[in-house]
């Protein structure tokens, strides 16, 4: 119980530094490395948090699958810093108040309410399968075809037309 | 682990992520924090499924997954647009318009 509390807070450090590195970093190949250190830290969290299942396919969907897409994108496209980007200007100063003021919000609303503690079993593949096939089955098809019609669409824009 | 402390990681996760969208110009970064806050979500609900125990959250989880992949192959294949103009700046964005500036 120990170990897995000190897991739980080893992995949250790492998740928040790896948030913080993608929004402060100067160049797209370093912030890709620290979304994958928050994915992957991410997915620790979850088989902590008895979600297995989740915990396997965020690393493999995120992690190996999402991360790959932007670290191609970014050497694909040649993308490099650009200059004026994280400047601390008005926009940066404002974003920060406007954040801050939310979060404290939020944490403060958190603080204020009771959840419950429910000492819940390990939800794996089996139990997953027949809720997401059971009750939620017309979600799952819509999401499957909101999959489909995003494929479609990043080809069909990122098509070049032949010059004949 | 108490569902209090998730919630609360995933809010400071999501403020993180929030922040980013705000503050930064280029389109790939600001698509890496919808990233961020897109998974704070999901522990959001992984914390409100230690809360009450129903599996239905973790299903909600999987749905998320798959539109967060879905968005990011979008989001992406507007950036190769955008790189193709020359400009990967969102400020830069408009020519969706019709007519080119100047």
């Amino acid at each position: 119980m120990i170990l897995k509390i000190i897991l739980f807070w080893l992995f949250a450090i790492a998740a928040l530094a790896g948030a913080v590195s993608v929004v402060i970093a100067k160049h797209p190949m370093r912030a890709a490395l620290g979304l994958l250190l928050n994915f992957f830290s991410l997915g620790i969290i979850y088989i902590l948090l008895k979600a297995p299942f989740l915990g396997i396919a965020q690393i493999i969907v995120y992690a190996g699958g999402i991360v790959v897409f932007i670290l191609m994108a970014i050497s694909l496209l040649g993308l490099r810093q650009i200059p004026g980007d994280r400047d601390l200007s008005a926009r940066g100063f404002f974003s920060i108040l406007i954040t801050l003021a939310a979060l404290f919000g939020a944490l403060g609303v958190l603080l204020f309410i009771r959840l419950p503690a429910n000492p819940s079993q390990d939800v794996g593949a089996k139990e997953l399968g027949q809720e997401l096939l059971g009750p939620m089955l017309i979600p799952f098809e819509i999401a499957s075809f909101v999959l489909l019609v995003g494929m479609v669409a990043a080809v069909a824009l990122t098509r070049t037309r032949r010059e004949k | 682990m108490s569902p209090q402390i998730t919630i609360g990681l995933a809010l400071v996760l999501f403020f993180i992520g929030a922040f980013g969208v705000l503050f930064r110009k280029s389109a790939i970064f600001t698509l890496m924090c919808l990233e961020i806050m897109l998974n704070s979500a999901n522990l959001a609900l992984i914390g409100a499924f230690t809360a009450w125990g129903s599996p239905i959250a973790q299903a909600a989880v999987a749905l998320v997954m798959a539109v967060a992949a879905a968005e990011v192959a979008l989001g992406l294949a507007l950036v190769v647009i955008m790189a193709r103009h020359g400009d990967v700046t969102l400020d830069a964005f408009t020519s969706l318009s019709g007519h080119e500036e100047e």
